[in-house]
């Protein structure tokens, strides 16, 4: 049924169809008992039609109403004024399968479910723990997408991790912090996380003893995965280029070779990269994804696009456009995105710092387009180049462009999250990847009492 | 839905089936230009089963999914041991569905969408407008194996409207949202237009205290790290501070806040709540101290009390058939003050009007923390406003800083967390730590 559904395509103005039958494995503990258990499969497609100024879309859940769906949002599409032209990519035919080292599907759900209560149990029987939100997620999505201009794609992403939430308390202090593992196809990179698990659970239980951060402007060593949300807000989201392609303005601040940081600062967009959340082959609209560098040499060297906006702007494609699901069209959206490796080491920063603040652990961020903020799980004092005590509660904020200037440090121990969710445009919690070394930031605002 | 309930109940104790239909219709416009329709019509089936004493969950896309039970079963093999028993009670009727809002074509809320942008012109033709308008019609139907049959249908519309500073990045924004059709009231057109302008100042803001008016878009950030605090399940597992406080003031007594499911074309107006409870009004916070907390059927289970009919497949970042039942609101509603929003910025003589905040989500929200960037802000000067405040954040505990309510305004709009959760007014506090760059 779903192989056929090309036939559906008309062939007024470009259209496409895509269609997603996606298996969804969950558990969770939240203290010691079992939360829940579930087994969710969601069907359903969207139908894009771009025949004039716009796209009109419809999404569907029977796959029979795959013709009608096209005829609606072909009417939505001639509603819209203009002219729109795309972006020209070949025409592909091909299959992507998934290919785990150890399968998550051949799993018995009683062994995933064991391994979960495992870690769980190890976070409770810590003293001081007062409860966690431990959880396996396994999503299997197989993609099918077809388009008037005669590509068929059949591609299967498959993805497994493990979130624990970690909840301490001591009177009425509550700290919590998160771990993610796995964040993959592979069910063994799950597997022999002790030590890890362990850590994490010292550190928020040091959290108890902490002292709320005071509000000022600081000197911070950001960790990789601290510093890959940074970028990812900071820097990633002024690169989806559907801001820009209407934005005459805007065009004329990201104009390639301009400087946005220190000749050591390395941006790079890339889906290619296996075994992270932001991991595929092609994108939501049948186009190759590919390795595209945002930064070079601290100069803008590029931007992430989706036909559309490659169309508009003139430039090549680079497979960036993606949907959360089947209900959602597609909209420009990052990948992996992440810094990549520079000149420094960690000892270099920290001895360089009287003053100033390590941050770890990101704990979600949001940007305006010039503004950024993000939220960190855990931070140290630094005083005459050494770590001293505990701070919580750190959330920065700044202009992108002055604190990208401020980036004083690069790092050379790229490490990439394994877990990522990104919102934008309603569509909320999309898989990405995010990483960086270690970097050092002058001036950075943080919020406290 | 009585096939699958039929099967379910051969195979196990019993069971519930809840379907929710949607069908979608935003229209987009992008500086002035309609640049995208996304219709959706589309469906989601949930089971949830009881099997010796374990509970079993799955859903899917289609009442027609022949395996539905199989995997709900397969999961109550492991699943938690819960023995709740689904309800069968009588229920209220809750006006909040508008057949003339679910008759709109996409035509009409096109035409809307320019009538919207013309009545903007007429303040000032220069602002580069971005627009969505989205209507929504929603029908709930539960059905479960102690008898209780019921379905409701809601419908929405939900406009929002933001302008683009020079450089292109949103500067300030107006929406409303209701069940019934409605015309997007004059005077905040004026308002956006008014606030557009100042805005074109901007305003570095010194690190210190200050007095700050939260709108009640923004109040909502505060609000829903209370409703972190009287959510069931955090309370079940110890991790609430408000554990034990119901009748104590805890906050300034000018604060109160109703949960109101009844309230007439409100936002999140339902007769049940997604586990089939009947729904009914309720008072939160009164003159400042703490009423009630909110359960749906498994944490009440647990806590031994009855479910407050607040079990809602809705969570931070989703809703929808696959979400599992969780305590969450309906209507929110705090009343308001006798003092006008004007009158309260008149009295600052250095402080901050927040109309947006950046960071809603971070932080340690179930302790009450939150630390948010200004965006937009605008920064009062000697009882008026100077401009835009730039590169600003503000910070605090909620169980702190609500204790001192300087005033609440006169006016009314919906509180909001990424998306409304009630109503409210604009709220004047006299003392938040808030960073900034400027001295």
């Amino acid at each position: 049924m779903e192989r056929s559904l090309g036939k559906s395509l008309g062939q007024k103005g470009y259209q496409d169809l895509r269609w997603e039958d996606l298996v969804q494995t969950s558990i969770q503990f939240r203290g010691k008992e079992l939360d829940s258990i579930a087994s969710n499969r969601e069907r359903g497609g969207l139908a894009r039609v771009l025949s004039r100024g716009g796209w009109g879309t419809f999404a569907f859940s029977d796959i029979q109403n795959s013709t009608q769906a096209l005829n609606r949002a072909l009417l939505a599409s001639e509603a819209i004024p203009g002219n729109t032209s795309l972006a020209e990519v070949p025409v592909t035919r091909e299959q992507v399968k998934a290919k785990p080292e150890k399968d998550p599907r051949q799993v018995s759900l009683e062994e995933k479910k064991n391994l979960l209560e495992h870690y769980n149990q190890l976070v409770l029987s810590h003293n001081g723990i007062q409860s966690t939100e431990a959880r396996y997620y396994e999503i299997n999505r197989e993609k099918f997408f077809f388009n008037n201009e005669g590509s068929e794609i059949f591609q299967e992403q498959l993805l497994a991790g493990i979130v624990i939430r970690i909840i301490a308390r001591k009177g009425d202090v509550i700290q919590r912090t998160s771990l993610a593992l796995g964040g993959s196809p592979h069910y063994n990179y799950l597997l022999d996380k002790d030590d890890e698990v362990k850590k994490k659970v010292q550190e928020t239980l040091d959290l108890l003893e902490a002292e709320p951060v005071k509000a000022g402007s600081y000197e911070v060593i950001l960790d990789p995965d601290c510093t890959g949300v940074f970028i990812h807000e900071a820097f990633g989201h002024l690169s989806e280029s559907d801001n820009l392609a209407n934005n005459p303005t805007l065009q004329k601040v990201m104009v390639m070779g301009r400087e946005f940081g220190p000749s050591f600062l390395n941006v790079i967009d890339d889906p290619t990269i296996p075994n992270v959340p932001g991991h595929f082959t092609y994108d939501d609209e049948g186009v190759p994804g590919k390795r595209s560098h945002l930064i070079k040499n601290g100069q803008l060297s590029g931007r992430l696009h989706s036909r559309e906006t490659a169309g508009k702007l003139g430039e090549t494609t680079t497979g960036n456009c993606r949907a959360m699901n089947f209900a959602f069209p597609p909209i420009v959206r990052m990948t992996t995105t992440f810094i990549d490796n520079g000149p420094h080491n960690f000892q270099e920063m920290l001895a360089s710092i009287e003053d100033g603040l390590y941050l770890k652990g990101a704990a979600g961020g949001q940007t305006s387009g010039d503004y950024f903020t993000f939220g960190t799980q855990v931070g140290y004092r630094i005083k005459n180049g050494k770590i001293g005590s505990m701070v919580r509660d750190a959330t920065l904020s700044g202009n992108l462009f002055t604190t990208l200037k401020n980036i004083d440090m690069v790092g050379n121990d790229l490490d990439l999250s394994r877990a990522g969710g990104c919102g934008k445009g309603g569509q909320i919690l999309l898989d990405v990847g995010h990483g960086a070394p270690h970097v050092k930031i002058r001036d950075m605002a943080i919020g406290g009492r | 839905m009585e096939d699958i309930l039929k099967l379910a109940a051969q195979k196990a104790d019993a069971a519930e089936v809840v379907v929710i239909r949607e069908k979608e219709t935003p229209v987009s416009f992008e500086r002035g230009q309609l640049n995208r329709i996304s219709k959706k019509d589309t469906a989601g089936v949930a089971l949830r089963l009881i099997k010796d004493g374990r509970l079993g969950f799955a859903t899917s896309t289609t009442l027609d999914d022949s395996k539905l039970v199989d995997r709900a079963l397969a999961t109550a093999d492991f699943g938690e041991q819960l023995n709740i028993k689904f309800p069968n009670q009588e229920f209220a009727e809750v006006e909040s569905h508008d057949d003339y809002l679910a008759s709109l074509t996409e035509e009409e809320l096109i035409d809307d969408a320019h009538s919207i942008m013309d009545r903007i012109a007429a303040f000032d033709p220069s602002i580069p407008i971005d627009l969505f308008i989205t209507q929504t019609e929603k029908t709930i139907e539960i059905g479960n194996s102690s008898g209780f049959r019921g379905s409701y249908s809601t419908t929405n519309l939900g406009t929002m409207i933001s302008t683009r500073s020079p450089q292109g990045f949103r500067e300030v924004a107006r929406g409303y949202s209701s069940s019934r059709y409605f015309s997007f009231p004059e005077i905040w057109l004026a308002q956006l237009a008014e606030r557009h302008h100042q805005a074109q100042k901007k305003q570095s803001v010194p690190t210190r205290k200050m007095p700050v008016i939260f709108s009640p878009g923004t109040f909502g950030t505060l609000i829903i790290r209370l409703l972190a605090g009287i959510d069931g399940t955090r309370l079940n597992a110890g991790t609430s501070p408000l554990e034990g406080k119901i009748g104590e003031k805890l906050f300034d007594e000018k604060l109160s806040i109703t949960e109101d499911p009844h309230r007439t074309w409100g936002i999140f107006s339902c007769p049940f709540d997604d586990e089939g409870v009947a729904t009914a009004p309720k008072e939160i916070v009164k003159d400042g101290v703490l009423k009630s907390y909110l359960y749906d059927l498994k944490s009440a289970k647990e806590a031994g009390c009855e479910s407050t009919g607040n079990g809602f497949k809705r969570g931070f970042w989703s809703s929808g058939a696959g979400d599992k039942p969780t305590p969450a609101t309906t209507n929110l509603v705090i009343p308001g003050g006798a003092t006008p929003l004007a009158d309260m910025i008149a009295q600052i003589d250095e402080g901050i009007l927040i109309e947006g905040v950046m960071g809603a989500h971070t932080g340690n929200i179930q302790a009450g923390e939150f630390s948010l960037n200004i965006n937009p802000g605008f920064y009062i000067k000697d009882g008026k406003i100077a401009g835009r405040a730039t590169d600003a954040m503000a910070s605090g505990n909620i169980y702190e800083v609500l204790t001192r309510i300087k005033a609440l305004s006169s006016e009314q709009g919906l509180l909001a967390m990424f998306g409304p959760i009630g109503y409210g007014p604009y709220v004047l506090l006299p003392e938040i730590s808030v960073t900034g760059k400027g001295s």
